[in-house]
């Protein structure tokens, strides 16, 4: 059920892939919110899919911290154990 | 205003109301002041989601009729429309052939949409046929006989306050004299699971400006105003319980679901609001602010109206609707009219549900009451998805400003 | 009682499976073809991709309006810019779709980005951010007269100096498809697409942009049949009160007993000139009758005659929008509209 932890490279890929960016728009620590202007309900939805690809669930107040690749990376490592 | 428009002034003067308080606007106003309703549990089938109350109408307020319409079934929603209609041309004293010459303004979002809910939850039993959501005006138009312009408006949880604009434009414009103004919402597993999934609803119940709010919670209703020209009303010898004196709509343009955190557009609609109605701030003896008891939403009203009414604030009496009735959702701008309507007619303000209040709300909440309404006009709010923000204000009728 | 305000149409964008001009907006309905509406060439750029396929038609047809009418769109202070938008069925597919999710897996498994959809408004909402709007962003949703009504209430905002340029027009889906399969009667083709006229007062200045034509509309309720006749011969007379009559009439109309008292009562009102029935789309939907105002404002000679749109719903409801294009040879100059008082103070906010 529980799969090894993304790779930051994996992370930023799936970010790229999913809010149309390219790897120079999207650097590690970027802010969806206030850097990229990704509103929290995308942002929300792009963790319920990533929640899904890794067979993890999220507490509520986790959302909260997944701000950028770096932060979403941090969280889904310490989850499932960095490989 | 110059005396030549003073004629096409709105007031209000009728007011019809079914809500989780029972029918009538009577036992509304005496439960607001022995401090309104206590949640229930939904009765739906299916309601798999975490907060599963609501501010309920009782079954016994509910109305058998009228059935259908043109074809259509009719759920509560708009059943519960024509009640309030009723109620309110009766209250106007709008009777017989006069009916005709009424035009509707009608808010709803979900409408009717909990007759397709009740046979998709009932599995193969009928598969749900085609209606309208937004019946509810035609329903009401064709219970009173109207044949003036029924429109119907959406505008999720600030539609009231936007039918409420629609209809003083019809009567300031002159193209109407008399338009019954109102909206209803009811009980959706929808409109319930859609604000469970956002984390906006709170399982226990609704409180406004409490330190441990959690969400909103939603009330089902109907409330109906009757809405004319100053010059109409006087001609035909009708009280008005108040001048609907200002109406202001403006738009965060910003985030789907969450308030602009500046206020800049909220703040923008209460100025203008003011404006309109020819009020300085400090002329506003009571606050019925939009209130849904989301964490966000009321720490950002709690700052707009602090920038409208600066120190002033601190001595401004807030009533806080939603901890009595629930979120009525489309229904809650014309709830807040109606309330407002009845503050400024009776000058009392009914004191708010006990709460533990955020500091950073820092509002007013008498707990005590109820109090005086010490200065003319009263202001309310509504806000919604899509950073839809209305407010209005009332005054006693006649200019007593 | 005063008449209905006018106003000014500058721009014009229109999406329809078969349509991607405002002059083939009075084409036939098509059932879809697969792919008809591609976003990338619709609306070049990022965040589309996760809308709702209404939305996407909706932004399409006012970023199309907008370019139309230029730089006295976007020259105008965003507190001064609006939309109104009519729909009866956008969302609806959605709305069933979480209700079984709600159902079948609870509401935890509904998705976070289209739950805001659930609401009907959200479809026009989505316009304000794209386009800066912040003075009011209003759906109206009376079956089948929804897209008529939010030409009359930009009419009167404008009137009323609630915003100085509107975006105003209709969206529609489809029903649910097990709304669609549960009707005895055909559902397709149901109304899909997109229709906006870029709006401002009558009397504003003319800021260098294309003037496509002029609107009005008035409306009224029928609580039955028996009514029509009387009730559209007085709002035809208050539509038409102080101009020339319309030289032709389009008729959206269902086959509902409304809707044949409705037909039943136009010729007397057609003064010789042509009538045109459009079924409307079956299934509800209020994008067919804005349609054919886009495409009387947009047609190229002969077809742009001063032309009344009329629109009945089954429950009652009866709008008619009268269209003077720019062109009409039979046109004569339109009075002012009067403002009243505090239509003036409002107007002259800053």
């Amino acid at each position: 059920m529980t799969k090894p932890a993304p790779t930051r490279e994996e992370l930023r890929d799936f970010f790229v892939e999913e809010l149309e960016l390219t790897d120079e728009l999207l650097p590690y620590d970027a802010e969806f919110a206030v850097d990229l202007g990704i509103d929290s309900l995308t942002t929300m939805e792009l963790v319920v899919q990533l929640e899904k690809r890794y067979g993890v669930r999220l507490a509520e107040a986790e959302f909260a911290e997944l701000t950028s690749v770096n932060a979403v990376h941090a969280v889904l490592s310490a989850r499932l154990g960095t490989a | 205003m110059t005396s030549g428009s003073d004629g096409r002034r709105p007031v209000l003067t009728g007011l019809g109301a079914v809500s989780c308080l029972g029918a009538g606007v009577g036992p509304y106003w005496n439960a607001l002041l022995a401090g309104g309703a206590a949640p229930r549990e939904v009765d739906l089938p299916h309601l798999n989601m975490r907060a599963t109350r609501m501010y309920r109408v009782p079954g016994a307020a509910v109305p058998e009729h009228p059935r259908r319409h043109a074809g259509v079934p009719l759920g509560a929603v708009p059943r519960m429309a024509v009640a309030a209609a009723l109620e309110a041309l009766d209250d106007a004293g709008i009777a017989g052939p006069d009916r005709a010459d009424v035009a509707v303004v009608m808010g709803s979002e979900m409408g009717n949409a909990s007759v397709q809910e009740e046979r998709r939850g009932a599995g193969g039993a009928g598969r749900p046929r085609w209606t309208p959501l937004a019946v509810a005006g035609a329903a009401v138009g064709t219970a009173i006989g109207s044949r003036r312009g029924n429109i119907g408006v959406g505008n999720a949880c600030s539609a009231g306050g936007y039918a409420l604009g629609i209809a003083s434009d019809l009567i300031r414009s002159g193209e109407a004299s008399v338009v019954l103004v109102g909206a209803a919402d009811g009980v959706t597993r929808v409109g319930m699971g859609g604000f469970d999934r956002l984390g906006a609803a709170d399982p226990q119940r609704c409180r406004p400006f409490a330190r441990d709010r959690a969400g909103t919670m939603f009330g089902d209703g109907a409330a109906m105003v009757v809405l004319e020209s100053t010059t109409h009303a006087r001609r035909r010898g009708a009280r008005a319980y108040a001048e609907l004196a200002g109406v202001a709509w403006s738009c965060d343009a910003r985030h789907p679901t969450a308030p602009d955190p500046d206020a800049a557009q909220l703040v923008r609609a209460m100025r203008e609001a003011l404006a309109d109605a020819g009020l300085r701030p400090d002329q506003v003896g009571c606050v019925l602010p939009h209130a849904t008891g989301t964490a966000l939403n009321d720490a950002v009203e709690s700052r707009a109206l602090r920038q409208v009414f600066g120190p002033g604030t601190d001595r401004l009496p807030l009533f806080a609707l939603k901890a009595m009735i629930g979120h009525t959702s489309a229904a809650a701008g014309i709830f807040a009219c109606l309330t407002a309507a009845l503050v400024v007619s009776r000058a009392r303000i009914p004191a708010n549900a006990p709460l533990e209040q955020d500091p950073d709300c820092a509002v007013w909440l008498p707990l005590e009451g109820p109090l005086r309404l010490e200065r003319p006009a009263v202001l309310a709010n509504t806000c919604a998805f899509g950073g839809n923000n209305s407010s209005f204000a009332l005054t006693g009728p006649g200019g007593t400003t | 009682m005063s008449g209905p305000a006018r106003m000014r149409v500058t721009g014009l964008g229109m999406i329809a499976p078969g349509v991607d001009r405002p002059d083939r907006a009075l084409g036939p309905r098509p059932v879809p073809a697969p792919g008809w509406f591609r976003v990338a060439d619709a609306l070049p750029g990022r965040g589309y991709r996760r809308l709702p396929a209404g939305c996407l038609y909706l932004l399409a047809a006012a970023r199309a309006a907008a370019i139309d009418t230029g730089a006295s769109f976007t020259g105008t202070p965003a507190d001064r810019r609006a939309a109104m938008v009519g729909t009866n069925n956008a969302g609806a597919a959605l709305i069933e779709e979480f209700d079984r999710t709600i159902i079948d897996l609870g509401a935890a498994e509904l998705s976070p980005a289209h739950v805001p959809y659930m609401a009907m408004s959200m479809f026009a909402a989505r316009l304000a951010p794209e386009h800066r709007l912040r003075g009011f962003d209003l759906t109206t949703n009376s079956p089948a007269v929804a897209g008529l009504d939010a030409l009359q209430s930009a009419a009167r905002a404008l009137a009323a100096g609630r915003a100085s340029v509107v975006l105003a027009g209709a969206v529609e889906e489809p029903p649910s498809p097990a709304q669609r399969s549960s009707t005895p009667t055909a559902f397709a083709p149901a109304d899909i697409g997109a229709a906006i006229l870029v709006c401002e007062p009558e009397d504003a200045p003319v800021d260098g942009a294309t003037v496509h034509g002029y609107c009005a509309t008035h409306s009224a309720f029928v609580p039955g049949p028996d009514h029509v006749r009387t009730v559209l011969a007085a709002l035809w007379r208050e539509l038409v009160h102080d101009g020339p009559p319309p030289r032709h009439i389009d008729a959206v109309l269902d086959d509902s007993a409304i809707g044949a008292a409705v037909a039943a009562g136009l010729p007397e009102h057609a003064r010789g000139g042509g009538i045109t029935a459009v079924p409307a789309a079956s299934g509800g939907g209020c994008l067919t009758p804005v349609r054919r105002v886009v495409g009387r404002l947009a047609a190229p000679d002969g077809r742009g005659e001063r032309t009344a749109v009329v629109a009945a719903s089954a429950h009652g409801h009866l709008s008619v929008t009268l269209v003077t294009p720019a062109g009409d040879p039979g046109r004569r100059p339109l009075p002012v509209h009067t403002p009243t008082t505090s239509t003036t103070t409002k107007g002259h906010r800053p």
